[in-house]
């Protein structure tokens, strides 16, 4: 299976973007869409000349490799680029997955914040981190956590009265939605 | 004059409002330090504490802790790529680089120093030219400003200088973003798709956290190790390392803190402009401009000078006309009308005093600020040490709680992570993510004062203002003299 780009989907990311702002400001005032417009066309423009940029070598390097098939020493340097590029491809799809693994555990604090709110919340999500992803005990992750807790409960509601987000559940419960 | 000099420092002089000022330079050193914590914010929970104190120490502690902000927000930028607060953006880009090398006391001792000499010039400034600066202030109106945000936008193409073309669609879209909201010139709302929580446009603060502090715990979950993952300069990393850098760059300094002044003595433009103008000239002007974003210890000194001595100027209108050059200010001034201070043009003619106080005060708080810093700078360098796994969780609660609390609104929550997001594959990508926050922050100034501009002196206001044109003038120099020395350099290599 040919392995899809992924920077190259970055680049038609922001050409979406840029798209979007230029229709999405068709409806605007004159004075209020003239610099975004601008804006957004040049980057528009500079977004497909980053994308040629990034395709155009891929196509020279496997012309390359059509003309230089019979020459052993190209054939040598390319089976240690291969080797190389093995060992890359391995060390990528362990980034993958760590990024993966990460962005769950991020998707997971922020969906507890919603229901649940930060004070429920963060000590259930540092817990749950310490003792599965760093393989604490049960005794140190939880000592952590009451610090870590007791430090954001001292500072930001006893303190500060910064009153942080009680969730949509806990809201709900004390009739505020 | 020399009466009021004296008069002034004695208001200060007892061990009880010294002792009063250096708690408020630890409180401001904690609120700089955890993001979302800005210098209004602190103001606005302390003053209440102060209501009904006499003026000596009510600012004492009020201005000591203001003035120590700033140092706290470059301690955390330096330390976890957090800037704790947006006018510490520039001091990311050289100081986290510094600290994955492992020179994080270093760096914590150039950015104290600079801080330092930055504010103490401040506080002279703001001594010696309160009397005189009014007609100075009056030279600058929309045509000036928008000039000074092209300058600052100008600095996209000399930090990206390898990869120009993703560094300028970097800014472009950081350009876009800040279009978001609602157009003060025709007071249609664009790019809200119906939202009232975009009518305000894009804070700032999730943003930055989201872009740097979250993305950069992305990256650290991902890589794996520690934040030092370089630790070969652990042992000759020290503070008094970082002094003495920072007083071989003092030219440096002194041009940042000028920046910084002036920038702070505009109001409107704000302290991460100053940050931001102070980075470009020191890039501008280094000899080693490929080692910028790397650890270069130039891109800290200049941005930190600036952002502290932009306090001394910020208390020029603020204190003289009684016009707030920034949010902190704005609240500052609410306190200094609460206790009963009137600021205005009596300030000068009746109080000055009064005036000569608060520059001892700034001055004092910076001296106080930057000592607390030194003195935990070394145990503040082992958390850099600190496995990242264990870091993780912490950093992106305090994260996801500093986005929540500047505003109060769980969406802040969720455009920090869609910038966490947006950051982490910038990064990956080699797209500069300090352009994007250039462009961001000046964006909305850009197009503002372009459009007042206009309708007051015509499509051609540029050339009609002698001061847009000196500054157009500098915009041209500054981007092309870089590229024709590199240029030079090349063709020098090659023979």
């Amino acid at each position: 299976m040919k392995k899809i780009n992924t920077s190259l989907i970055f680049i038609l990311i922001i050409i979406f973007i840029s798209f979007g702002f230029i229709y999405f400001g068709l409806d605007l005032p004159f004075r209020s869409r003239v610099i975004p417009f601008l804006v957004a066309l040049c980057v528009l423009l500079l977004a497909i000349i980053q994308m040629l940029f990034e395709t155009l070598p891929v196509f020279s390097k496997k012309e390359i490799g059509k003309m230089d098939l019979f020459n052993t020493e190209l054939i040598k340097m390319k089976q240690e680029k291969m080797i190389l590029r093995k060992g890359k491809v391995e060390n990528n799809k362990n980034r993958e997955k760590r990024l993966l693994i990460i962005l769950k555990w991020i998707l997971i604090l922020i969906i507890g914040i919603y229901f649940l709110g930060f004070l429920v919340t963060l000590p259930i999500f540092m817990f749950l981190f310490y003792f599965i992803e760093c393989k604490y005990t049960c005794t140190k992750a939880l000592s952590i956590t009451v610090i870590f807790w007791m430090i954001i409960y001292l500072v930001f509601e006893a303190y500060l009265r910064a009153d942080l987000y009680r969730g949509i559940i806990l809201m709900s419960i004390e009739g505020l939605v | 004059m020399l009466s009021s000099i004296l008069a002034g420092l004695y208001q200060l002089a007892s061990v009880k409002i010294l002792a009063i000022m250096f708690f408020g330079s630890f409180i401001g050193i904690i609120f700089g330090f955890l993001p979302g914590l800005s210098g209004s914010i602190a103001l606005a929970i302390f003053i209440p504490f102060v209501f009904g104190k006499p003026i000596n120490i009510s600012m004492a502690f009020l201005l000591g802790m203001h003035a120590s902000i700033m140092f706290g927000g470059s301690i955390s930028a330096i330390l976890f790529n957090v800037p704790g607060t947006s006018q510490n953006i520039a001091t990311c880009f050289d100081g986290y680089p510094m600290s994955q090398n492992g020179r994080a006391a270093e760096a914590i001792g150039i950015a104290g120093t600079s801080s330092l000499l930055g504010g103490l010039f401040g506080a002279t400034v703001l001594a010696i030219s309160l009397p005189v600066i009014r007609p100075f202030i009056m030279l600058f109106g929309p045509a000036e400003f928008f000039m000074l945000t092209i300058v600052g936008l100008s600095m996209i193409a000399l930090l990206t200088a390898g990869t120009i073309v993703k560094g300028l669609i970097a800014g472009g879209v950081g350009l876009l973003v800040s279009f978001i909201g609602m157009d003060y010139i025709t007071g249609s709302a664009r790019y809200t798709f119906g939202y009232l929580i975009l009518w305000d446009g894009i804070n700032f603060i999730p943003v930055i956290i989201g872009l740097f502090a979250i993305a950069q715990m992305i990256e650290l979950y991902v890589k794996g190790g520690s934040i030092a993952s370089r630790t070969n300069h652990i042992g000759k990393s020290t503070v008094i390392n970082g002094i003495k850098v920072a007083f071989l760059k003092r030219g440096l300094i002194l041009r940042g803190s000028i920046i910084g002044s002036l920038v702070g003595m505009i109001p409107g433009l704000g302290g991460t402009v100053a940050n931001i103008l102070a980075y470009g000239h020191a890039l501008q002007t280094s000899k080693e401009p490929d080692t910028f974003g790397k650890g270069n210890p130039e891109g800290i000194v200049g941005p930190e000078a600036a952002n502290n001595a932009k306090e001394g100027g910020a208390l020029i209108p603020t204190l003289a006309f009684g016009i707030p050059g920034s949010q902190g200010m704005a609240v500052l001034l609410g306190a200094f009308i609460m206790i009963g201070m009137v600021p205005g043009p009596e300030m000068v003619t009746e109080h000055l005093d009064i005036v000569f106080m608060l520059s001892f005060i700034v001055a004092i708080g910076n001296i106080f600020a930057t000592g607390i810093g030194f003195l935990l700078a070394n145990q503040l360098q082992k958390l850099t040490m600190i496995p990242g796994k264990q870091l993780v969780p912490i950093i992106l609660a305090i994260c996801f709680i500093g986005s929540f609390v500047t505003n109060g609104r769980f969406s802040d929550v969720i455009v920090a992570l869609i910038f966490a997001v947006l950051g982490y594959f910038m990064k990956r990508y080699d797209y500069s993510r300090a352009a994007f926050i250039i462009a961001l922050v000046l964006g909305t100034l850009f197009e503002r004062y372009y459009h007042i501009a206009v309708r007051l002196y015509g499509s051609f206001f540029i050339f009609k203002r002698p001061i847009s044109l000196i500054l157009l003038l500098f915009v041209i120099i500054s981007i092309t003299v870089p590229f024709v020395q590199s240029k030079k350099n090349d063709r020098n290599n090659i023979l």
